[in-house]
């Protein structure tokens, strides 16, 4: 066999390791979480609250998987997107910046879906919690900003405009037949999750342009 | 924009890590140019140009004519 057709083949199978990791996860993961809230444990969640717990659950997620590739950085070149272990350990302090930003987000977001009256944590714990995870949020944001190169920054940017227009059209969208009175209008919390929905699917989008999703 | 990048980096027998480490930008952003997903700025495209000894036109290829 070829040797790039070996290589072809390596990548194609991390390709398939990495979807099957995240679908399987992902899975585990929202019907886990979508059990319990059915339970009751939680209080009488509605939909506003379980699509945020959920959309937190899922940046945690994707710091865990982060997290845990950087832990045993030879396993984890088997399931992220990087050349190899060397390459997962050059890029190891903005990564790990990146999963104590993107776990802060998403533990904000759960305290937030869990938060009294309706959840069980109270109100005064929620608040002090995100003042503390949102400075951790800043401040690891902040650190990445220095250590990113020109690519990082130009992903970054492209991921914050496009964010703001899908942003724009959804949450814009809605508010306007909400006005209308087409629709109920969005709660406080819908626009956070929409927030961190747009975010992550622009991120996505702009990390795909510049080539850095093509399976290494 | 085309480039030629990777020709000249062959040239030199290095490798996307070893070229990103001499340029101060990462691993990705040299692969990134060189499968044309992403133009460099001119500073960086300036170092390219000096470090492998060539003109910028040279490294990177735009067809573009000004009208007569």
């Amino acid at each position: 066999m070829m040797e790039t057709d070996k290589m072809q083949d390596q990548k194609l199978k991390k390709l398939v390791v990495s979807l099957a990791i995240g679908a399987v996860g992902g899975f585990i993961v929202s019907f886990a979480l979508m059990r319990t809230i059915q339970t009751g444990l939680l209080g009488e969640l509605d939909l506003s609250r379980s699509l945020a717990a959920m959309a937190g659950a899922l940046y945690l997620l994707c710091g865990a998987f982060v997290g845990a590739g950087l832990l045993n950085p030879k396993i984890g070149a088997k399931f992220l997107n990087v050349e190899d272990a060397v390459d997962l350990q050059e890029q190891a302090p903005v990564l790990r910046d990146s999963v104590f930003g993107i776990a802060a987000f998403g533990l904000s977001l759960v305290l937030l879906a869990f938060a009294a009256p309706i959840g069980p944590v109270p109100e005064g714990v929620v608040a002090a919690s995100i003042v503390i995870l949102m400075g951790v949020t800043t401040f690891t944001s902040l650190r990445q900003i220095k250590a990113m190169d020109e690519l990082s920054a130009s992903v970054s940017r492209e991921t914050a405009a496009s964010a703001f227009y899908l942003m724009l059209g959804l949450g814009g969208g809605w508010s306007i037949l909400a006005h209308l009175g087409y629709l109920a209008a969005p709660a406080p919390l819908d626009w956070l999750t929409l927030f961190a929905a747009t975010l992550l699917a622009a991120a996505f989008w702009a990390s795909g342009q510049r080539g850095l999703l093509t399976p290494r | 924009m085309q480039n030629r990048l990777r020709h000249h980096r062959e040239a030199h027998g290095w490798s996307q890590g070893e070229l990103a480490r001499r340029l101060g930008v990462s691993r990705q952003t040299i692969n990134a140019v060189e499968t044309d997903k992403y133009d460099p700025s001119l500073p960086l495209a300036l170092r390219m140009a000096k470090l492998f000894k060539v003109n910028v036109p040279d490294l990177f290829i735009d067809h573009w004519e000004p009208e007569e």
